[in-house]
């Protein structure tokens, strides 16, 4: 409460508009209403402090009710923030011998088990990866996820980058931002790749959070 | 802020409904029997508030409903306390639709010129029998699946219409996806808004005609703030009392259940299930 300066301390506000609203619970009625045509009575006054005591009570007890539902709610609503980001797994995504000798990337989606709240799924999508060959025994796998807001960058063969359409983030061959315009700010997210039994590519796919200047897995 | 209040009241005229609704005059002062109508306010209430959180986890399908549930019961911080209040609050309400409809009986509430507000009162009965019922099956565990089976062929037996009637609720021949789906639209969307639509015009017929005083007066009249709301209140952490303790029983008694609402196996066409009963107050009505 009150932790920026240039806005009134709201802790204080919120006093204020109890005060108010308790002059009107503790005035009586001001005038003969009635909404409909209902008659009106004229009522005894009763003692000023047994009433002062009720009226704190009546609204003590009405509070405590009333919230104890509201925040079991509220607890469960929050449940997700308390939820750590699972660490990916390495999956097995292409063979060696299906990429292209020269270094050209190629897009391979990746399927792996994938819990989605209460679902656990075997080999569903989970997302894909740009792979390619570095070295005779040697690849590079990158997240094909935009590091700016999430799109899906495209290759742009011509070129010889990736490009993401959104808002034209552009990215050299080894993932770095190519063009310094580029609003993302970071380069593409490169993945751990592990070769297995010679032709095997193994991924550690992972997601990042995107709009950071460093990588942090989401 | 005196001069925004007037502001918001000139506009709203928000002082005179607050008035309105404080300074109603209670004939003889307050009593403790009248607070049911209260406590039933308040249960709707908190039903509509863990049910929106419920909501907010549940998903209405075959594949995932139990699952979810599962989820909110056994993975969320304090799901069981959202789910079991939830639970335990419809069945603490029907207690107390039969305690209210009691009060009206025994008060001669229901006679002229209160008739139609009666008829009203009858009517929500049967909402909350149909919520129940609705919010019974869609855990999709056993206990709901067979239940609501039952419950469903039995309408079925209907001359004439019966046999429609059962496929137009279940969304087909078979149990699936699409019973969820209706049952759920049911229970969070038409009955609550049923619900609210009769209970402003039984609240409304009810401030028309004030309150069926009980005589003899023993106290001069009062105005319903601050003692009958005192009295209300009081009622309604009770009842929340009681609900909380069905909610924490297992727990306080060791009996080694889940905390909560049960949550049966998920249900399957295809394994028995012996007590293929509907819920206790269910079997009152019948
Ligand atoms: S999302 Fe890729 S540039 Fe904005």
């Amino acid at each position: 409460m009150g932790l920026r300066p240039d806005v009134p301390d709201d802790s204080s506000l919120l006093l204020k508009q109890f005060f108010y609203l308790s002059v009107i619970l503790n005035a009586g009625p001001a005038g003969q209403y009635s909404l409909t045509d209902m008659e009106t009575h004229d009522v005894p006054q009763q003692p000023a402090r047994r009433n002062f005591i009720k009226k704190t009570c009546a609204v003590f007890v009405g509070a405590v009710t009333g919230l104890v539902p509201a925040i079991s709610g509220l607890i469960v609503f929050l449940d997700p923030l308390r939820r750590k980001s699972q660490d990916g797994d390495a999956v097995l995504v292409a063979s060696l011998s299906s990429l292209p000798a020269d270094g050209v990337p190629r897009k391979f989606s990746v399927i792996a088990s994938h819990t989605d709240a209460w679902n656990r799924m075997p080999h569903v999508p989970v997302g894909a990866v740009y792979l390619r060959r570095i070295g005779d025994e040697q690849v590079q796998a990158f997240n094909v996820i935009c590091p700016h807001a999430g799109c899906f960058v495209d290759y742009d063969l011509s070129n010889k980058s990736y490009h993401c359409p959104c808002h034209n983030s552009s990215f050299a061959l080894d993932g770095r931002i190519a063009d310094p315009k580029s609003p993302s700010p970071r380069g593409l997210d490169e993945l751990d790749v592990d070769l297995r039994n010679g032709n095997e590519i193994w991924v550690k796919f992972q997601n990042f959070r995107a709009g950071d200047k460093e990588k942090i897995p989401a | 802020m005196d001069r925004l209040l007037n502001w918001l009241d000139r506009r709203t005229g928000y002082r005179r409904i607050i008035e309105y609704a404080l300074y109603e005059n209670i004939p003889g002062g307050a009593r403790w029997r009248y607070i049911w109508g209260s406590t039933l306010v308040f249960c709707l209430s908190v039903q509509f508030i863990t049910g929106l959180f419920l909501w907010m986890s549940y998903s209405p399908s075959s594949q995932t409903a139990w699952e979810s549930v599962y989820y909110i019961q056994n993975e969320m911080t304090c799901g069981w306390l959202l789910r079991g209040i939830h639970h335990f609050t419809a069945s603490v309400m029907n207690v107390l639709l039969v305690l209210h409809l009691m009060q009206v009986v025994i008060d001669g509430a229901y006679k002229a010129p209160r008739e139609i507000n009666f008829w009203f009162g009858l009517g929500l009965l049967l909402l909350v029998l149909a919520l129940s019922l609705t919010g019974y099956l869609l855990p999709w565990d056993q206990k709901g699946y067979w239940a609501t089976k039952v419950a469903t062929n039995i309408m079925a037996i209907a001359p004439v219409v019966g046999p429609a009637l059962q496929r137009l609720v279940i969304g087909g021949a078979d149990y699936g996806h699409h019973t969820l789906t209706r049952f759920f639209a049911l229970h969070a969307g038409v009955l609550p808004a049923c619900v609210v639509a009769l209970l402003v015009w039984h609240i409304f017929l009810f401030r028309r005609h004030g309150i069926t005083a009980k005589d003899p007066k023993r106290k001069p009249d009062e105005y319903f703030w601050p003692d009958q709301v005192l009295n209300d209140a009081v009622a309604c952490l009770a009842v929340l009392a009681a609900v909380l303790f069905l909610v924490l029983r297992p727990w306080l008694f060791h009996t080694g259940e889940d905390l909560g609402a049960e949550l049966a196996a998920p249900a399957d066409p295809s394994e028995t299930y012996s007590a293929a009963r509907p819920e206790w107050y269910f079997l009152c009505w019948a």
